[in-house]
């Protein structure tokens, strides 16, 4: 299964310390949430990947003992930003 | 020339027709309304009002009449009617002045798409402005009124308009709406202050308001700089504190509180944003007036001290 951002370029980010705002510019909906679930969303906008490539991408530098931990951060971020209509899931 | 300027008289007739022009900040208005009562209470509260051009261009012309049929002599009512559109129902005809103002404001607030609008009182001092976002029954109008006695200017008591192409704090000075208690706490507080007579049984209590100071209807042309937003709140027995917000957190109360922040899309958002970064953002707890005066010139003065200090 991989994730695909349901908008390209059509949301605008605002980045205060540990807080990030993102606005959707198609629905007009504003949503607070941390500067990584940001980050997760810019991969996604630019290249649809599944979990174990984005565990991949953001882990880079990490001890492996810290991969569930990451793992399990990313699937909460995807469920979020799913629930909010700016990613949606898609069969490989 | 300004309302005063008319005899009461004239004041009376003009109303009744053609309708009285006058000028509040960047709006120009035609009232035009028939009821005697109503035009004693324009001609308190609207006395220091420029009078504007009746052949200029106006921004909302409305009228405040009795409706026809039988309430006309019976449980007299009064209807608020905008561009030939009756946009509310009829209340009481005693309501005739807290009409005329919940009408004005949901003309500017549905129709001045040149700003963003926030339902928030707005003060300034020193050339900064605090917006005071709240909802009913946090002591906004309250505190606001109480500021603007004690050397504040008042930009607005209920609708605060920042203009989208620079980020600036247009002035819409009006008289300041109280309501029940807060009443009888201001004409005590500030018994130099002129109020309304006091409505009853409106939807939100016992109504009346407070003629906003000569000097700030003036210097209504003046724009000011955003420097605080602050999320009031009365609370007795409670210390004066300010507790600050983080700007994610503060973007997302200010949106809640804008009246057309959706409808602008994303100069709306573009607009929000700017405020966040050009203000500090405050939760503020009160229950002792003259305190939180005190708190809000602290505020100012290191403002002061600070834009001193950078051109120093």
């Amino acid at each position: 299964m991989i994730w695909i951002a349901c908008t390209s370029q059509l949301v605008v980010q605002r980045r205060w310390g540990d807080e990030c705002i993102l606005y959707d510019i198609d629905s007009g909906n504003t949503h607070l949430v941390t500067p990584l679930a940001a980050e997760v969303l810019t991969r996604l906008q630019e290249h649809p990947a599944d979990m174990d490539s984005l565990i991949l991408f953001f882990a880079a530098g990490e001890v492996p003992c810290a991969l569930p931990e990451i793992r399990a951060t990313i699937a909460t971020i995807l469920d979020d930003l799913e629930r909010i209509d700016l990613v949606r899931r898609c069969a490989a | 020339m300004i309302v005063s300027d008319l005899p009461s008289a004239e004041l009376g007739t003009r109303l009744a027709d053609p309708g009285l022009h006058l000028v509040t900040g960047q709006f120009q208005l035609c009232i035009r309304s028939p009821i005697p009562a109503l035009a004693a209470t324009i001609g308190l509260m609207y006395a220091d009002y420029p009078l504007g051009n009746a052949q200029g261009f106006t921004d909302f012309h409305v009228t405040l009449e009795h409706p026809t049929g039988l309430r006309r002599w019976w449980r007299k009512q009064v209807v608020f009617e905008f561009d030939s559109a009756l946009p509310f129902k009829p209340l009481p005809a005693t309501q005739a002045f807290p009409m005329l103002e919940w009408g004005l404001n949901w003309c500017v607030s549905s129709y001045a798409n040149l700003y963003l609008i926030i339902h928030a009182a707005v003060v300034e001092k020193n050339g900064f402005a605090a917006i005071l976002p709240a909802p009913p029954g946090s002591g906004k109008s309250t505190l606001c009124a109480a500021l603007v006695t004690r050397g504040w200017r008042l930009l607005s008591d209920e609708l605060t308009l920042i203009r989208t192409a620079d980020g600036r704090i247009v002035p819409l000075p009006r008289p300041v709406s109280l309501k029940n208690a807060s009443i009888e706490i201001m004409q005590t507080y500030a018994p130099q202050a002129v109020f309304s007579p006091k409505v009853f049984d409106t939807v939100k209590g016992t109504i009346a308001h407070m003629k906003a100071p000569a000097d700030s209807v003036a210097r209504a042309a003046e724009d000011a700089c955003p420097g605080w937003i602050i999320f009031p709140k009365y609370q007795a027995g409670a210390a004066t504190s300010f507790v600050p917000i983080s700007p994610a957190h503060g973007l997302m109360r200010l949106a809640d509180n804008a009246f057309n922040y959706s409808s602008l899309g994303l100069q709306g958002f573009e607009t929000v944003a700017g405020l966040i970064d050009a203000c500090e953002v405050i939760d503020f707890t009160y229950s002792v007036i003259d305190e939180a005066i005190a708190a809000f010139d602290a505020l100012a003065a290191e403002a002061l001290e600070r834009q001193t200090g950078k051109a120093s």
